[in-house]
C-alpha cells in the first residue's frame, strides 16, 4: 500500500494495518456499522410463505434485525433471499389503516387496532351470509383458521386465491381417479416431457424441481418441452419441440395414439377397466390431421415416443388448462404407467382443510349483490387477476370492504380499512407441505418481533370469536387447531376412463397474435413485483430491467415497423396496455411473449414504462372446473407514433 | 496460499437467478429505481449474461450467470490511478472504495464489463437500510464496486479460525452465489488444490474461459453445456 496514494483522502494507516477514518465518511453511517457489528448474532429457522414449496431456511439475525437469508437443503427460489428486503419495505403496512375518498385512490390515516377490529368485526359479523372472505397467500393454519371461523358464524363464502397457473392437469386426474391431491413430482422420475409448462421457473416445488433438473443433467436423462416459445424451461431442456400456441395438449393426444397403435403403452393399463376399447377409440384419431394442427411432424412424434417408452417413469407436465388439454397428458402419464404410488405422478395425502372456492367468481358476486362485506386476505386480485378491472369495479361497488396484508398494494387502495399483518418471520404459524405422497406439519416461530400495530392473523381470529356476535371456536391455540385437523389419505388408486373428454379446439379471443404468459421465477402467484432485487430477474434473457416487456419476432416486428426497445401499445378486447418491444427469436411470428408480475405503478419500487400485463387478459374460466385460463388470449400491436 | 475461483456448469444452470439475488442481499448493492433502469445504471455484480444464437425456429442458446471474473492478470488494476483496485495474494481482484476517486478507468479498462460505477447516491427508502448485511460496507455515489468473491466472509472466516487456532475449513468461506445455487452449478473453492471440487472441474474438457485470447486469465471458469 502506498501511503502517497492514500494522503489525499487524509487517511492515516496504523501499524496493526487498519485504517482510521477519514474525517469527510459518513460518521454517523460508519458508527450505526461499527455498533452493529457488536450486535449478537444468531441464525434463527424459519420457513418461506411466498409459495407451496415451503422452503426452510435459516434467517440471519443480528440483534433485533434479519440482515440475511441461508438457504437450507433443498434450496429456494430468488424469492426466499429477498425476504429482509419484505420485511423492511417502504411500503410495509405498519399501522391500521382507515381509506377515505374514492375507492381505489383513497388517502389513509393510522387508526388505533381496536377501531380497525371493530370494523373486521362489522365486515364479517353484522351479516355473514353477506359477506365473503378471499384468502391469499399459502395455506397456513391461521388463514384455515379463519375461514373455520367464517364458516362457523355463517360466511358460506370463503375463497381461495387463484394460482392456475402455476398447476398440473388436477382436474382431470381427479376425474380419472376420484382424487384430488397429486404429486406432480420430478425428482422421482427418470426425464421430464412438458407440455407448455414451465416447470423450471413457475412450478410451485421449485426446490425440488431444481434437485431433479440436476439429476436428470447428470444422468443424460430426457427433458423434452413441447412448446411455441423458448423460455427458460425450453433453454434448459435436452430438446425443445416447437408446435403451435395453444395446442400443445394435442401433441400430447397424438403421442399416446402413436403408443398406442404400437401398443407399446405401459402393462399396468391392461388392468384398467374399458381400457381395450378406450385404446381402440384412441388408436383411431386421425394423427395426421393432428400433426398438420401442431405443426409437429409424424417422424417427430415417431422419435419423441420411442423416447419416452423407451423408459420408466417418465413424466409427462402440463399447465392447467381446459378439462380438454388437460386429458391427454393425464392420458400419456396412464400410458406410461407414471401413475401410481411408487410412480411420478403420485397421490397425495391432503388436510381436512375447511371447504373454499376458487375466488375468481366474488365479482360477480358483489355485481349481484350476494357480497355485500369482503375481506381479503394476503392477495391483490385489483393487480394479479385476469381483466383486473372486473375487480376494480367490484371493489368500488361492495359496501364494506377489509384488506389484510403486509405490503400497501393496488387492492389495499380500495379497503375502507388496512390491517397491517405480521409475515411469517414475525409470527408463529404452521404449514402443510408435500413431501412424496404425505403431508407434513412445518412450525414456524418468529425470528424477529413483529410491529407493535401489527396483528397474527391466528390472535386476530381468536379476537374476533369472543367479540360481539363472534362464535367461541373449539381450539384455543393455533396449534390445538393445527393438531386437530385430520390427515385425509388417498384411496387404493383406480383409473377410470369413463370420463374422458375429447379434445377440441381452443377458441381464442379476438386479435392477431397469441399472447403466452410466462411468470419469471419468485414471482408466485404474480407477486413480487413490489421487490426491487426480482425486478431485475424477470427480463434477463434480454437484458431488461423493471419494464414491462414483449418478446415480438423481428420478422413480426419489422412488418409493423416496430424497432427494437420501442415502446408499443397492446390492445385486446380486456384492455389496453403499453409495454417496450424487444426482438427475441425465441417466439414465432404469431406469437408475443409476456412476463406476468410486472407493471406496479405504485410504491417505491414502481415501474415507469409498461403497464399491468393482466389487464390484456379476457377473464375466462373453465366452467366446469373453475380453473382460470391464460393460454387463449390474443392481441393487437400498435405502435404510438 | 489459497487462489480462490469459481467454476460454472452451464449444463446444470437452470437460469433461476437465485445467485443473483443472493448476491445483491449479500452484499449491499442498491435496490435502485425505474429511472437508474432506464438510464442502465442498476448495479448488479451478477447478472446473467444472454449467449443466444440463431432465428426461430432454429433458435438457441441460455443465459451465462457473469461476474467479475477475478483476473489472474486484470486489466482494472494497471489502469487505477490510485491503486484503489489491485490484484490480492488470495486470487481476489480487491477494491478499497475509500480510495477509489471515480475516474472510471477501470469500468472502461475491464473487457467483461463488470465493475460497476455508483452514479448517484444508493437510495434506501424506509426501513429497507435494516435489513442491509453490516458486514459488508455501504457504497456511496462516485466510487466504483463490483464482485469480490464476497470477501467479507473470507474475512471473517479467517478470524475465527485464528480465534480458534486452526486452518480455514472448505465450507466456512463460500460466496453467496456458490451458497445458493439449487443446481450445485455454482462452485467455489481453490482451483489450485487437486483435493478440491472447483480444481477437478476446472480442468475438465468442457472447461473454458470468457476472451481467453486477451491474456488476462479469468478466475471464473465456466463449463460448457452437454
Amino acid at each position: 500500500m502506498k501511503l502517497g496514494a492514500t494522503a489525499g483522502l487524509g487517511a492515516a494507516i496504523s501499524g496493526t494495518g487498519s485504517f482510521v477514518f477519514p474525517k469527510n465518511s459518513n460518521d454517523d453511517e460508519l458508527a450505526a456499522a461499527q455498533i452493529h457489528r457488536n450486535l449478537p448474532e444468531d441464525f434463527v429457522a424459519s420457513v418461506c410463505s411466498c409459495c407451496p414449496a415451503l422452503c426452510q431456511l435459516r434467517l440471519r439475525r443480528v440483534g433485533s434485525k434479519i440482515v440475511g437469508v441461508l438457504p437450507q437443503s433443498p434450496k429456494p427460489c430468488p424469492r426466499a433471499y429477498a425476504i429482509p428486503q419484505e420485511i423492511y419495505h417502504p411500503e410495509r403496512i405498519r399501522h391500521p389503516m382507515r381509506g377515505t375518498g374514492a375507492r381505489g385512490y383513497r388517502a389513509f390515516e393510522t387508526v388505533d387496532r381496536g377501531s380497525a377490529v371493530d370494523e373486521m368485526s362489522r365486515c364479517l359479523l353484522q351479516n355473514p351470509v353477506r359477506s365473503a372472505i378471499l384468502l391469499g397467500g399459502t395455506a397456513a393454519a391461521s388463514r384455515n383458521l379463519l375461514a373455520e371461523f367464517a364458516l362457523a358464524v355463517g360466511c358460506n363464502d370463503v375463497y381461495v386465491e387463484d394460482s392456475s397457473i402455476h398447476q398440473g392437469p388436477v382436474d382431470a386426474l381427479r376425474d380419472a381417479t376420484g382424487w384430488d391431491r397429486w404429486n406432480f413430482s420430478t425428482l422421482k422420475s427418470n426425464g421430464v416431457i412438458s407440455f407448455g409448462f414451465e416447470w423450471l421457473q413457475s412450478s410451485s416445488a421449485f426446490p425440488e424441481s431444481m434437485v431433479a433438473f440436476q439429476k436428470m443433467r447428470e444422468q443424460n436423462l430426457p427433458i423434452i418441452f413441447v412448446g411455441s416459445r423458448y423460455g427458460t424451461t425450453a433453454m434448459r431442456s435436452k430438446e425443445w419441440v416447437r408446435t403451435r400456441a395453444g395446442y400443445e395438449p394435442l401433441v400430447a393426444l397424438t403421442i399416446c395414439a402413436h403408443i398406442i397403435k404400437q401398443e407399446k403403452h405401459a402393462r399396468s393399463c391392461d388392468a384398467i377397466q374399458g381400457f381395450g376399447d378406450f385404446a381402440k377409440s384412441i388408436a383411431a384419431l386421425d394423427v395426421g390431421a393432428f400433426c398438420k394442427k401442431t405443426g409437429v411432424s409424424p417422424r417427430e412424434i415417431h422419435r419423441i415416443s420411442d423416447i419416452l417408452i423407451g423408459r420408466p417413469k417418465i413424466l409427462a407436465i402440463s399447465c392447467r388448462g381446459r378439462l380438454e388439454d388437460q386429458w391427454p397428458v393425464v392420458l400419456l402419464n396412464i400410458v406410461l404407467g407414471s401413475v401410481g404410488t411408487e410412480q411420478p405422478l403420485l397421490p397425495v395425502q391432503k388436510l381436512a382443510s375447511p371447504a373454499t372456492a376458487p375466488a375468481e367468481g366474488i365479482p360477480e358476486k358483489i355485481e349481484r349483490g350476494d357480497v355485500e362485506s369482503l375481506v381479503i386476505v394476503e392477495s391483490n386480485p385489483v393487480f394479479g387477476s385476469p381483466n383486473p378491472n372486473r375487480w376494480r369495479n367490484a371493489l368500488c361497488k361492495v359496501k364494506r370492504l377489509v384488506v389484510l396484508g403486509t405490503i400497501f398494494d393496488e387492492s389495499c387502495a380500495f379497503a375502507d380499512v388496512v390491517l397491517p399483518l405480521s409475515c411469517a418471520s414475525e409470527s408463529s404459524d404452521v404449514y402443510a407441505k408435500v413431501s412424496n405422497s404425505e403431508v407434513t406439519r412445518v412450525k414456524s416461530e418468529p425470528a424477529v418481533p413483529k410491529g407493535a400495530d401489527m396483528f397474527d392473523l391466528a390472535h386476530l381470529v381468536f379476537d374476533l370469536a369472543k367479540s360481539p356476535g363472534g362464535k367461541e371456536l373449539p381450539w384455543r391455540t393455533l396449534d390445538e387447531y393445527s393438531n386437530s385437523v385430520k390427515t385425509v389419505s388417498p384411496p387404493d388408486l383406480r383409473i377410470d376412463l369413463g370420463k374422458f373428454v375429447t379434445w377440441k379446439d381452443p377458441v381464442f379471443e379476438e386479435g392477431e397474435f397469441h399472447v403466452v404468459p410466462f411468470v419469471p421465477t419468485g414471482f408466485y402467484c404474480q407477486n413480487g413485483g413490489h421487490l426491487p432485487y426480482l425486478l431485475t430477474t424477470a427480463g434477463a434473457h434480454l437484458r431488461e430491467f423493471w419494464t414491462t416487456f414483449i418478446e415480438i419476432n423481428k420478422e413480426t416486428a419489422h412488418r409493423l415497423g416496430i424497432e427494437d426497445r420501442e415502446i408499443v401499445i397492446l390492445k385486446s378486447g380486456a384492455g389496453e396496455i403499453e409495454a417496450r418491444a424487444r426482438y427475441y427469436e425465441g417466439v414465432p411470428p404469431d406469437v408475443i411473449g409476456i412476463p406476468l408480475g410486472l407493471g406496479h405503478r405504485i410504491g417505491s419500487f414502481a415501474q415507469k414504462i409498461g403497464g399491468n400485463p393482466s389487464q390484456l387478459f379476457a377473464f375466462r374460466r373453465d366452467e366446469r372446473t373453475g380453473a382460470v385460463l391464460w393460454n387463449l388470449q390474443k392481441i393487437s400491436i400498435r405502435r404510438i407514433h | 496460499m489459497p487462489k480462490f475461483g469459481i467454476v460454472v456448469d452451464l449444463d446444470k444452470c437452470s437460469g433461476c437467478q437465485a445467485c443473483s439475488v443472493a448476491c445483491a442481499m449479500e452484499n449491499n448493492l442498491p435496490s435502485g429505481s425505474a429511472d437508474l433502469a432506464e438510464a442502465g445504471r442498476l448495479l448488479r455484480w451478477l447478472q446473467m449474461l444472454p449467449q443466444f444464437e440463431g432465428e426461430y425456429p432454429h433458435y438457441g442458446g441460455q443465459t451465462v450467470p457473469m461476474m467479475c471474473q477475478q483476473c489472474e492478470r486484470p486489466p482494472c488494476t494497471l489502469v487505477c490511478p490510485v491503486s484503489a483496485t489491485y490484484p490480492s495474494a488470495d486470487g481476489i481482484v480487491a477494491q478499497i472504495y475509500w480510495r477509489c476517486i471515480g475516474c472510471r478507468y477501470c469500468v472502461n479498462a475491464c473487457p467483461y464489463t463488470m465493475k460497476w460505477f455508483n452514479w448517484f447516491e444508493p437510495q434506501w427508502p424506509g426501513e429497507l437500510k435494516d435489513g442491509t448485511n453490516p458486514d459488508v460496507e455501504m457504497r456511496e455515489k462516485g466510487v466504483t464496486e463490483k464482485c469480490t468473491f464476497c470477501h467479507h466472509k473470507l474475512q471473517i472466516a479467517k478470524e475465527r479460525a485464528k480465534a480458534e487456532g486452526r486452518a480455514i475449513r472448505p465450507d466456512e468461506y463460500v460466496p453467496a452465489c456458490a451458497m445458493a445455487c439449487p443446481t450445485e452449478a455454482i462452485v467455489f473453492g481453490d482451483i489450485e488444490d487437486p483435493e478440491s471440487d472447483a480444481f477437478r472441474k476446472s480442468r475438465g474438457a468442457r472447461a473454458f474461459r470468457f476472451l481467453e485470447d486477451l491474456g488476462t486469465n479469468p478466475k471464473v471458469i465456466y463449463l460448457k453445456s452437454m
